[in-house]
């Protein structure tokens, strides 16, 4: 009797184990993601400056986006807690809103037809567009890696673990209200 | 020097033709042709062929007519000796096996064999000849930049590193074309691959592939290798993940995972040229070419895509009947348009990283 409450006992708590062992390497894995999208991120954070360069040059009534991207940079640029959940969710979400901007900004060009066929502009466009998939691919791995993530840390027994683990679920990295609302592009075109 | 490749290539020619035995019994195909021409130009076709033709096929028709009537002719003379010596060969055999029935089997299979190659040799030259000399004339008209070979350069082990090439024992690669289609550059061959299996009595060589390798040139820069390949279901899968140095890629869209499993060494660069947009056409390309698997790999800055089918590419059409080419035309513009269809299903030209 004692022996099959042993062996029990012990299924159980090789069980919890590899619940446990499975939470943290799925972690690791949502940190590697994160890492993935900070890669890319201070990529295009290297790009926006030759574009808001030539930009400055033509457009002069576009002052205020180009200050608004000039701010958001400076906030995604800035260090966080990887860790902390509510640090990541503000660091995506600025990130996001910068890739508004800069989509905001590209339309603008297309009403600058001296700044559209800048031969440099279009370079850096294309570098643009090419970083942009990248975001794009690093997205959609880390918000794979957090669906898994959140699925065993919040299914029991999984929260029971998380919560003595101090395991905790990761944010997504979400399109922003701005982006999922429709564009009207003769904003940008006047 | 003997050019065994050629050897072994016109020794399948002939194994496999037997279909010509009613033309060379009844003598059909001896009258040369002097008529008009006419082609199946694909609908989306920039232009038309018969110009083409006019200019670089037409001039060679007189020329090859004679040869094909002469071939025809050869090999008619050859298969009325055929008979009664293939009577001869059976008795031989038949009196070979009273006395070793294997002996017998073997004398009499490849008599039959040996003898029916030298009926057919006179057609299997012509027909090599057609595609030696017609055929890079005929893909000439997708560019200057088309090659055509029937044993071409693309040897299968030089596609190992793609990944999906499965385990094999012996390749036959024929029917090479090397070209470009809206500025995206693509190698495309036939292949058989074959694997023997089990020892002693139980030896038997498997088909493991048989259908086209089709190679393009990226429109995206990567630095890893992403393979797709077609789903085997969850144990399949499983055991696959098991034994493969690859990381399994769990995309977003469940049509494409039912039907294909991702492994890459690079998770970001894998979703970077599987965009949702691409994953679709692939799904297209799957239905495009039904019943097929399509397989594909990303290496070395180059797209492979691994089409099994049984379908018999690039053929010549038949001796028996006049040397206009019309149906080998016909066939190239419809398997050439159907490998442009692959570009433009895929969108392999855009660099918009959609």
């Amino acid at each position: 009797m004692s022996w099959t409450i042993l062996i029990i006992v012990l299924v159980i708590v090789g069980g919890l184990y590899a619940w446990y062992a499975g939470m943290i390497g799925k972690r690791n894995k949502a940190l590697e993601a994160l890492s993935g999208i900070d890669v890319q991120l201070k990529k295009r954070s290297n790009l926006i400056p030759n574009i808001l360069t030539i930009a400055q040059k033509f457009m002069d009534h576009e002052k205020s986006l180009l200050t608004e991207i000039t701010e958001l940079r400076a906030g995604v640029d800035k260090d966080y807690d990887k860790k902390d959940a509510g640090a990541v969710q503000q660091h995506l979400a600025l990130a996001e809103q910068l890739s508004s901007g800069m989509g905001k900004l590209m339309i603008a060009v297309e009403a600058y037809p001296d700044l559209k066929s800048d031969a440099v502009m279009i370079q850096a466009q294309q570098t643009y567009n090419e970083v942009e998939g990248q975001i794009a691919a690093s997205r959609r791995f880390y918000n794979s890696s957090v669906t898994a993530l959140n699925n065993s840390v919040q299914i029991f027994p999984g929260s029971l673990i998380a919560n003595m683990a101090s395991i905790v679920p990761m944010p997504f990295y979400e399109a922003d209200e701005a982006s999922k609302a429709p564009v009207s592009a003769g904003d940008y075109l006047k | 020097m003997v050019d065994v490749r050629a050897l072994i290539r016109r020794r399948n020619n002939l194994a496999g033709n037997f279909r010509a035995v009613p033309g060379l019994a009844f003598g059909r195909g001896l009258v040369p042709f002097t008529g008009a021409v006419e082609f199946k130009d694909q609908p989306d076709a920039p232009r038309k062929f018969a110009p083409h033709y006019e200019q670089f096929i037409r001039p060679r028709v007189v020329e090859f007519e004679t040869s094909r009537v002469a071939a025809v002719k050869s090999s008619r003379t050859r298969f009325f000796f055929f008979l009664p010596l293939a009577v001869l060969v059976v008795l031989a055999a038949v009196a070979l096996a009273n006395w070793h029935p294997q002996v017998g089997l073997a004398v009499g299979l490849v008599g039959l064999f040996g003898l029916w190659a030298w009926v057919y040799w006179p057609i299997g030259s012509y027909k090599s000849s057609v595609k030696e000399i017609i055929y890079p004339e005929i893909f000439k008209f997708f560019g200057d930049d088309y090659v055509y070979f029937e044993d071409g350069p693309l040897s299968v082990a030089s596609l190992k590193p793609s990944g999906i090439i499965p385990s094999y024992d012996n390749s036959h690669v024929e029917d090479y074309v090397k070209g470009s289609y809206k500025d995206v550059g693509l190698e495309l061959t036939e292949a058989k691959l074959t694997e023997e299996r089990g020892s002693g009595k139980n030896r038997s060589t498997v088909t493991v592939f048989r259908g086209i390798f089709v190679l393009f040139s990226a429109n995206k820069n990567f630095s890893g290798q992403t393979i797709v390949r077609k789903d085997s279901g969850r144990i399949g899968n499983w055991l696959r993940d098991k034994f493969n140095k690859l990381e399994n890629v769990a995309l977003e869209d469940p049509k494409f995972e039912k039907k294909f499993e991702v492994y890459s060494d690079d998770q970001i660069e894998a979703r970077y040229l599987l965009t949702p947009s691409f994953m679709e056409r692939l799904l297209t390309l799957s239905d495009l070419f039904r019943g097929s698997g399509v397989q594909c790999s990303f290496y070395d800055n180059r797209l492979l895509l691994m089409i099994a089918s049984t379908h018999d590419r690039f053929e010549t059409g038949s001796a028996f009947v006049p040397a206009t080419f019309v149906d080998e035309i016909d066939t190239i513009l419809e398997e050439m348009s159907l490998i442009f269809q692959i570009v433009d299903t895929l969108k392999l030209n855009e660099r918009t990283g959609l």
